[in-house]
């Protein structure tokens, strides 16, 4: 029979009280160090968690069909889940769950957590989908970003980034499909040496991956003399809402970049002259990283934790095959637009270039009330291609939540096309490309600035 | 403001030649240059990604 067992985190015995209830309902020694991570992160939303056991989880049930029947000592392959609910066992006090796999080496397993359970400084801007759970036949859903431990046999840092990476889409997007750990180690493309067990993938074997789960990726190593240049590439990816992998070479590790923390009132970097980018005034990079609970960070100095930004050196973005333009080209081209006096923009404007689909775009549009009527008129009617590049300008006021002006991109234009614009305008005018009439239009007219546009990214 | 609202207002804009200022158009070849750079980059990035492994 199926057990849950109910535990208030009122009790400060709680970590005891846990390990006690997954010893009583059948599951092997939880490890000391999974109930301390758990103690030292859970945020205080959490008010209780309910133990059930066996649960039988898809993705340890695919790791024990490839690779733990073929094992000489019997493995169990029953895992054990544990949920977090706030005061009451109820959708709207749902926080996701946690599987532990029962082989001893790597017992986190499979794991959708809401950020509000993870302790953080808020707000965090990060990418999430929805998940649902089932208990004693009642659903749940949660808003998380995939996560799970490395499996460390058949499955490394690596497998789990691109697991994560492609469930997280796939809870998304119906045009991607979910891919089980067994199945990605399955897939891992031979280069030298044997893949199961796992020795470790090199980042052609990861940008293969992607391309089988139907992404055409992007590769981008980090260049010395201007990282400068790499992270404004981060900065946008991650703004549109696409996980990276992100990786650090000289620790041979990979982790998901999925999100951002809050951007400060004073740039960390400033640039001497011409534009100012949002990238630099943020602190932290949000990821999600199999060696830890999700929702960590690397920071921009090492003193801020575990990581910082010199550590990251490489990136592989999931892109969608008609995401033509790379960002370091995008934000080339607006430089020298906005230089050339192409756009009037306000000496303080930050720019935030990112990447978005026409249809969320004008689906903001439409329902943004402080947005100027014509504004909103032309910017729904003009046609586009189904993903545009955007860089906003906006205001340096509290949180930045004013956009004075814009500038539209053909993501499917050419790499050396000098007007990739489809649409632009300050305070003073709309410029707009007609692709049906193969004509470019001006409407004068005075534009206030405008709330920004926040879809990408999910704030907790 | 509605769909129907939308709908009746039309807007009437003037026909421009170029969206580009003079200059802009003047620093193409700067500009092409540099966009050269970043495309050899990227390029580099992925001849070189197999030296490197993740565990």
């Amino acid at each position: 029979m199926i057990n849950a067992e109910q535990i208030k985190l009122s009790n400060p015995k709680w970590p005891d009280i846990l390990c006690q209830v997954c010893k009583s309902v059948g599951f092997p020694d939880l490890k000391q160090s999974v109930v301390t991570e758990l103690k030292d992160r859970l945020s205080s939303e959490i008010e209780q968690i309910v133990v059930e056991f066996p649960y039988r989880d898809f993705d340890f049930s695919s790791t024990y069909s490839l690779f733990y029947t073929k094992k000489h000592r019997r493995v169990s392959r029953e895992s054990l889940r544990i949920h977090f609910f706030g005061k009451k066992i109820q959708q709207s006090n749902y926080f996701g769950f946690m599987t532990f796999r029962p082989n001893v080496v790597e017992q986190r397993g499979r794991s959708h957590i809401s950020p509000k359970a993870i302790c953080h400084k808020p707000p965090v801007h990060i990418v999430a989908g929805n998940t649902i759970s089932h208990l004693f036949g009642q659903a749940f859903s949660v808003e998380s970003f995939p996560w799970m431990a490395q499996e460390t046999d058949i499955a490394v840092c690596a497998h789990v980034v691109v697991w994560s990476i492609i469930n997280y889409f796939a809870s998304k997007y119906s045009r991607y499909r979910a891919f089980s750990i067994a199945e990605i180690a399955s897939e891992v493309p031979g280069y030298i040496g044997r893949t199961i067990p796992s020795e470790g993938l090199n980042l052609l074997q990861i940008s293969a991956l992607l391309t089988k789960a139907g992404f055409s990726p992007l590769l981008l190593k980090k260049d010395q003399a201007k990282p400068q240049l790499f992270f404004q590439a981060v900065y946008a990816y991650i703004e549109s809402g696409i996980p990276l992998v992100g990786v650090m070479t000289q620790k041979e590790h990979a982790v998901a970049l999925i999100g951002h923390g809050p951007l400060s009132e004073t740039p960390h970097y400033a640039h001497v002259r011409g534009l100012q980018w949002s990238v630099d005034y943020i602190n932290e990079i949000i990821i999600s990283d199999d060696n830890d609970l999700p929702f960590t960070s690397i920071c921009r100095t090492q003193s801020g934790g575990k990581y910082s930004f010199d550590d990251l050196d490489y990136i592989i973005v999931p892109l969608y095959e008609k995401m033509y333009l790379n960002a370091n080209v995008v934000i080339e081209r607006i430089k020298a637009f906005v230089e050339t006096g192409g756009i009037k923009i306000s000496k303080n404007a930050v720019c935030r270039p990112y990447l978005t689909s026409t249809r969320s775009l004008k689906k903001h549009a439409y329902a943004n009330k402080s947005m100027n009527t014509d504004l909103k008129n032309i910017l729904l009617r003009v046609p586009t291609p189904q993903f545009i590049w955007c860089a906003d300008f906006m205001l340096p006021t509290k949180d930045f939540l004013l956009t004075e002006s814009r500038i539209i991109i053909d993501a499917t234009a050419g790499t050396y096309e000098s007007e990739p614009w489809l649409l632009y305008h300050d305070h003073e005018h709309i410029v707009y490309f007609d692709s049906e009439a193969d004509k470019w239009y001006r409407h004068d007219i005075c534009i206030d600035p405008y709330e920004i546009y926040r879809n990408n990214l999910m704030e907790y | 403001m509605t769909i129907q609202e939308m709908m009746k207002r039309k807007i009437k804009s003037k026909e421009i030649s170029s969206p580009s200022t003079e200059e802009y158009k003047k620093q193409q070849d700067n500009i092409n240059k540099k966009i050269k750079t970043i495309v050899k980059h990227y390029e580099r990035s992925v001849e070189e990604a197999s030296k490197y492994y993740v565990r």
